[in-house]
């Protein structure tokens, strides 16, 4: 064989060696993923429940703190108009006796 | 070597190293899309679940409000109502502690002279007897005065006569026909038990006003 043809002979062997080389690390890129696909399925689903669990604590615990602060506005009120009440029965203590009285006494 | 065939080699070497470059870059493309793939596929799967999860919890949600405004309204009104009970309760205290000085006042007489009258002209007048309590039962009542009273109302010739019994009663009198089966139960406490659901509402119509 020429000296030439033979190094070239010899540098295509060491180029498909390269091809070759790279092949199996593909195959192993691949199958690393196909393995590791199963677990970021795992992952994946674990993150996601686990994000909408977060979603709807947040929201339970966001419902009864502006339910509870609603509750003590409600309660305020009621206190207020509990406190008018109590002022107009004082005030109208005298005049509701003497309608009861007449009532009974009439 | 020569400068030509060093060129071939160097053409050959680059050409491979490129092919290999290739090769492992389509292998990264196919493992990332592979991954996320099954990352889309677990998000899909997934939010089946995180969606009932939500659902529940918005039902969860909803409960919390209602139950929270419904238990809150109700303390509310249960405040306000309380507070009008009790003061309606005042007043119905102090009418019945006025009754009873009424009873030792010398205004009493007429006002269960009336009261017996009453009595009377509802039973319809006739052979009638009343009934007082130990207190009363020592008051100055003109019984001719009251049947004659009864006699004019109801145009029934009417009798009346003091019984020997006692009633527990604050005040007011008991008035029955004669052999005791129809009455007419003119006691304070009567009174105030028949009328106590009108004595209420007017108590807080005058009240809360």
């Amino acid at each position: 064989m020429l000296p030439a043809l033979k190094t070239i002979a010899e540098v295509e062997n060491e180029a498909k060696k390269i091809v070759e080389a790279a092949n199996i690390r593909a195959e192993e890129i691949k199958r690393k993923a196909r393995e590791e696909s199963e677990k970021v399925y795992e992952k994946t689903c674990r993150q996601t429940v686990a994000q909408a669990k977060r979603r709807a604590a947040e929201l339970e615990k966001k419902t009864r703190e502006d339910a509870e602060l609603e509750a003590k506005k409600i309660l305020t009120q009621a206190e207020e108009q509990t406190q008018k009440i109590r002022a107009k029965a004082k005030a109208n203590f005298d005049a509701a006796v003497e309608t009861a009285l007449h009532e009974v006494l009439s | 070597m020569e400068p030509e065939m060093q060129k071939i080699v160097n053409r050959i070497l680059k050409d491979a190293k490129e092919d290999a470059e290739t090769i492992l870059e389509e292998a990264r493309k196919t493992a990332e899309a592979t991954l996320e793939k099954q990352k889309e596929l677990a998000r899909q799967k997934a939010m089946t679940e995180a969606q009932a999860l939500l659902r529940t919890s918005e039902n969860k949600v909803s409960a919390i409000k209602e139950t929270v405004f419904a238990e809150t309204k109700r303390k509310s009104n249960w405040m306000i109502l309380s507070e009008k009970e009790q003061a309606v309760n005042r007043v119905l205290e102090e009418v019945k502690a006025r009754l009873d000085a009424l009873v030792r006042s010398k205004e009493y007489v007429p006002v269960l002279e009336r009261f017996i009258v009453d009595a009377g002209v509802v039973l319809g007048g006739g052979r009638l007897e009343f009934v007082l309590n130990e207190h009363d039962h020592a008051l100055p009542l003109n019984s001719e005065a009251l049947a004659k009273a009864i006699t004019e109302k109801t145009g029934a010739k009417t009798q009346f006569v003091l019984s020997d019994e006692r009633v527990q009663a604050s005040g007011g009198a008991i008035v029955r026909r004669e052999g005791g089966k129809i009455l007419m139960d003119n006691t304070f406490e009567s009174m105030l038990k028949r009328s106590e659901k009108n004595l209420q509402l007017k108590i807080a119509k005058t009240l809360f006003k």
